[in-house]
Formats: structure tokens, sequence, C-alpha cells
């Protein structure tokens, strides 16, 4: 454990959801305590849950480890866990080194206090002495650039002000390890780089992060390993660009079972017997990278016959905007008749999308347009995902990928 | 590198259990040594905070006693209420009383809500919270501090002169101290998961002071007499009084049994404390 900061050992945590409860089980417990009796945490009472379940993982000295997942997927209780403020019920946290939390920045600062006095004091809770935090005032008020209001009382302070002050505050400490609950966020662009710096800096002089983001680009940047916890179980952990990965992939799924919301109308004429995707191998499949071959093929029954229907297909974004829209009447020649079963085929040889998930149309009208016999109304969708082994591609927001190139020997000086 | 430093910590379920009392008690101790800064500071964060927004802020400290003492000696002057045998101005008699007294009152109260005025802070830092408990005493000190002044004026304005024992009235409110802190633990504790404890306590409290010779003398008969003699709190306040008005103790063997039984609860308050604190965080 020589080069371990921090190793949780198969920790949980549980939470009661009722208040009264909460109470006599508070209680009992200190009272089996007081006796030299075990409270027996591993098994739920009534009304118990597990916030935290079977969780393991190590942080090396120096590194930087990322938590991700959801809202309340447990990630802030694990951290509070690490900082020794929730006690575990099961398993073991050995934490080696003194610690920095940034869970809530500014907590302990009390309103009608001035900058001035919340400092002595902030400092004075994270464990730091007078002469110590005495060096250090000065570069604490520099960084939390608080001038001249210093001797206000902080409630007169705007939220980034507090923010600012409460994070100066906790780095100076100079932890050997970093808590941070999502801070950057809260700050304005010349904080956060500074934030950002001053982590960096943390961490070349060898201390280590514990970090929550749902900036999974920092994440990627900043951290080399990661978890990811979802329901406060661990879903996977590992690389950082893995463990994103998986994390994104997950909410993807997600919004697969919220989504499907399609609607299915028309007179019937002709139906829409089964929508399929299929990929280069002529495999159905709904998942693509981008970049690749999609074919569409609609299989139809034409219950009556019809003159020169058209197919339309569609592909949309999350929020409904069209992306793409193919008609089969755009094609020079005519379709003609069709009755009975057939099916058509609509091919993209290269799909420009980003990664995501996007759910398409397909419908089925008369000549004009006007008449629809079928249509399957954002019914279905399929999802671009670069696949595991091409995490190098690095995430970028944006519904299209285009393989540009950036030419950094164009630049002149 | 500073690897001979590095403090370890391990958390695990019912750790208490695992370590001794010796243990516990060096731990204790180390842990409040390590924090008097921040004793100090969390006193001065409460202190200060109290008379921020206030015109008349020290003054209070007077006011409330006069109050008290004034309506008193209203009742007894028309003849309502029967202080006993009190041989010094009652002024001076009950004012000297009531500081001492108000070391436990303020302190039960405050140390009791320590915990849960500042629930927010144990949510989100780890810190030791025992030091908020102890911290919050010191209002009471202060008070008490504050109110010889009070005190020394009233000798002034009857003329009468105190015994030199005087001088030693600060060492006589240590055993109140040492008790109120005691109990201020574990009624902390138990105020963060039960808030009906606070409440409880504030009705207890002006109960309690009216069963402790504080605003009349010790009767010699009578069920106020018995409950007077298996009380700390009258003991600590009547030594207190005695050493200020006459220098000699009337009643040295209770105020001994006494102190000890106040450094006693102290002990178990620390201990229930140390060993459940823990559990405070998620209850709170």
């Amino acid at each position: 454990m020589s080069d371990l900061a921090i190793k949780v050992d198969r920790v949980s945590k549980k939470f009661c959801k009722s208040l009264q409860k909460s109470m006599v089980y508070g209680l009992t417990d200190i009272g089996r305590n007081l006796c030299g009796m075990k409270s027996d945490p591993h098994i739920l009472r009534d009304d118990e849950f597990w916030a935290i379940k079977d969780i393991s993982f190590e942080v090396k000295r120096g590194e930087a480890f990322a938590l991700v997942g959801a809202n309340g997927a447990g990630k802030t209780t694990l951290l509070k866990m690490l900082n020794g403020i929730f006690w575990p019920d099961e398993g073991k946290i050995t934490v080696k080194g003194t610690l920095g939390p940034l869970i809530a920045v500014g907590a302990g600062f009390h309103p009608m206090l001035s900058g001035r006095d919340n400092i002595y004091i902030n400092a004075a809770i994270l464990g730091i002495g007078k002469k110590e935090i005495q060096k250090r005032f000065d570069e604490i008020v520099a960084f939390a650039d608080i001038g001249k209001f210093l001797d206000t009382p902080v409630k007169h302070y705007s939220s980034g002000m507090f923010v600012r002050l409460g994070f100066a505050v906790a780095v100076h400490c100079e932890p050997e390890i970093l808590l941070i609950d999502e801070i950057l966020s809260v700050g304005d662009m010349s904080f956060q780089t500074k934030c950002k710096k001053k982590m960096d800096q943390f961490l070349t002089s060898g201390k280590t992060i514990v970090y929550i983001s749902h900036n999974l680009d920092t994440v990627v940047n900043m951290c080399q390993r990661a978890l990811f916890i979802q329901e406060g179980r661990m879903v996977y952990a590992g690389d950082s660009k893995n463990v994103v990965y998986e994390y994104r992939k997950s909410v993807l799924n997600q919004e697969k079972r919220v989504l499907s919301h399609g609607i299915r109308q028309g007179s019937g004429e002709v139906v829409i017997k089964k929508v399929e995707l299929l990929d280069q191998n002529g495999e159905a499949t709904d998942t693509f990278k981008p970049m690749s071959y999609l074919k569409l093929k609609v299989h139809y029954d034409a219950v009556q016959r019809v003159e020169n229907p058209q197919f339309r297909f569609r592909i949309f974004t999350n929020d409904k905007t069209i992306i793409v829209e193919a008609n089969s009447s755009d094609h020079s020649e005519q379709l003609g008749a069709i009755q009975g079963p057939g099916e058509i085929c609509y091919e993209i040889p290269s799909i420009p999308f980003n990664v995501g998930r996007y759910p398409f149309s397909v419908l089925i009208a008369d000549s004009t347009g006007m008449m629809v016999y079928d249509a399957h109304e954002h019914l279905h969708e399929f999802m671009v995902d670069p696949g595991s082994d091409n995490l190098d591609i690095p995430f970028r927001s944006g519904v299209l990928f285009v393989p540009g190139q950036w030419d950094l020997n164009s630049k002149t000086l | 590198m500073e690897h001979k430093h590095t403090v370890v910590q391990t958390y695990e379920p019912d750790n208490c259990l695992r370590q001794g009392y010796f243990t516990a008690l060096k731990e204790i101790f180390n842990e409040l040594f390590y924090n008097k800064w921040l004793i100090y500071q969390l006193f001065k964060r409460d202190f200060s905070a109290m008379y921020k927004q206030s015109f008349i802020g020290f003054l209070w400290i007077f006011i409330m006693p006069i109050l008290n003492v004034g309506l008193f000696a209203m009742l007894g002057h028309s003849g309502i209420f029967n202080f006993g045998d009190i041989n010094v101005p009652y002024p001076i008699y009950a004012i000297l009383g009531l500081a001492y007294w108000q070391i436990f009152a303020n302190g039960m109260v405050a140390c009791g809500g320590s915990l849960t005025a500042v629930g927010d802070m144990v949510m989100r830092i780890k810190f030791s919270k025992k030091c908020v408990v102890i911290a919050a005493i010191g209002r009471g000190i202060v008070t008490f501090l504050v109110q010889l002044l009070l005190i020394v004026f009233l000798f002034m304005f009857f003329k009468i002169m105190p015994s030199k024992g005087a001088l030693l009235m600060p060492l006589f409110a240590i055993p109140i101290i040492v008790f109120t802190i005691g109990l201020g633990l574990i009624v902390a504790l138990l105020n963060s998961i039960v808030r009906d404890t606070g409440n409880l306590l504030t009705a207890l409290i002006s109960f309690y002071m009216y069963l402790t010779p504080i605003l009349y003398a010790k009767p010699k008969v009578g069920i106020l007499n018995q409950l007077a003699n298996i009380n700390p709190m009258h003991y600590f306040i009547a030594a207190g009084r005695d050493v200020v008005l006459t220098g000699h103790l009337t009643e040295p063997g209770g105020f001994i049994v006494s102190t000890i039984v106040a450094f006693v609860i102290l002990f178990f308050g620390l201990m229930v404390f140390h060993l459940t604190e823990t559990r405070i965080t998620e209850r709170i």
C-alpha cells in the first residue's frame, strides 16, 4: 500500500428514507455500541436502502481519479465517505495523507462575518493553525481575488466570490489529497482556468486528486483512471477513456428507453411491415461507427394497387430537428405501381454523424405526398458509436462528425 | 519525502468497538489538544456573530440579570415571595448566583444545540465535532466574566467590602464549566438525532433554576431543602457565592463531591461522544 493514497475495499453505505425511523435507528445503534454490541450494519432495516454498495477501488499517490455517473448515483456520498464525513456500514476505507475536501466550498463560512474572519475560521476547520494561515493569508486573498471586499460580511458576496474564497482557502491549506466535487462549473471562465492551473500544479507536485465532474472532456484529459457508478453500484472501473465511453453508452441506452414515443398512423393502403438497418456486410444492426455505411431496408405490403407512391426517410436529432430527409420521388425514375409485398432500400455510403442516438421516421404516401398510407414517426432509432476499440476519437459536441484535419504546419509566426 | 509524517486514517463500521477505553481517552486528548486553535476560532465565530446585527450588543449581558433580579426584588418587597434568610443586600446575592447559574443554563442550551446549529457544516466537512460543543460554552464564560463588572459595581453601590476570597471567584466557575460540557456533549449528541431533546432541555432548565437556591436562600427544611442537598449546581453556586461574601464555604463536603461528580460526567460525556460521533452526520 506504499504508493497508494486511497484504498476502498468493498464499501457500502445505507441511508434511511424515513426521518422517524432514522431517529430510532440512530438511537438503537448508539445504544448498542455503548453496550459494546455490534450494530449489525450489514442488515437492511425497514425503509433503509443501500446508497453505496460493494464499491472497491484504489487511487495511487500522484494520480487523478474521477468518479462519473448520473445525478444521484452516489458520487458525492462516496466522496464524503473518503473524507470521513459518512462512515461505511460495510467494508473498509484507508486514506493515506491529509485531505482537502472541496465537497461544498465555503461550508462553514458564517454569513455575518467578514471574508477575513472566515478565512481564519475555515482554515481552522480544515486543520490549519494560526501561524500557517498567517503565512498564506495574502496568497489566499490574491487567489480569491476579493480585494476590497475582504472586510465585508460574506453574506454580501456574489456566489462567484464565495466559491473563489472557499476554493482558495481549501487549496492553500496544501492537502496531500484533494477531493473535488464539481466546483469548476460554478466560477466564471477566468476562475475556472485558475482552478485548472492550480489542480495541474497540484498533480505535478505528486499529490492526489479525486474528482467528480459531469464535464467528461475534463475527466478524460485530467484523470488517468476513473470509476463509473450507477445507483450506488460499480459499473466499470479502469482507464478514464474506457470509463467515460461506458458511461456515455449507458446514457445513450437510457435515452432509448425513454425516447421511443413514436407514432404510427396512415390510411392503410400500403403497410410498412418491417424496417431494417444494415451495415456494409448486409448484417442488421442499430449501431454504426461514424463515417460508416448504412442501408435502410423497408419491407412493405401494398394491400391495394397504388400508383407512384413515395417513400420518405427522415433522421432526427433528439430534439426532433430533421438532419436528413430523403424522398424516393427525388429519384430520376418513377417508381410505378406497386401491389402486394415488396421492399425498398436507401443507402448512405458514409454517415457523417457524431456519437449519439438518432431517431428516424419512415413514411409511405401517395404521389402528391398529401395522403399518407402508413407512417412510422420516430418509431425507430440507431446509434452512432465509435466502438471501444476507437477511443482515440475525442468526443466533441455537435451533430455531425467531419473527418477534418488541422494543419499545424500552416501557422505563421 | 514526507512519508514519515503521512497520516493514515481508516474508516470501518463499528470501529469504536475495536479500541479500549484507554486508547479512546488518549485519542480524545490528542484531538482536543491538536484542535485548540479550532476551538478558539469556533468560539470567535459564534461570539462575534452574536452581536453583529445589534445596536446595544454587549449591554444585553447586563440587561437579563438585572430584569430577573428586579422582578424578584419586587416580588420579595411586596411580600409575595420569601427569599429566606439572606444577610447581604438581595441584588448582590441574586446576581452573584445568577452569574454562576447562567454558565450552566446558557452553556447547556448552547452546547446542546451546537451540533444542529452547524449541521450544514457537519454534512460537508470533516472536523472535530467535540470542539463545536466545547466552543459553545465560551459564550457563557464570557458572559460570566462581564457580569463580574456588574457585581463589582453592586458592591460599590451598597458600600460593602467583599471577602478576599472574591479573587478566587473565576476558579469556582470551573466545576460548573466541566459539569456543563459533560452534560452538553451528551445532549448535543441526542439532539442531533432527536430534536425533541433541545425543546425538552429548555423547559427543564427553567424548572431546574427554580429548584436551585439561586434567587432565594436554601430553605432549612422541606422538599426544596432535600432537593438542594442532592443538587450539584446548588453546591457549586453556594460555594462560589460563599467565597465572595464570607471567604469560607458553608458546605465544603458537598462542593468537593459535586466537583468529582462533574469530572466523572465530563469523562463519561467525552467517552460516549467519542464512541458514537461517527453516527451523527447521517442523522443530523
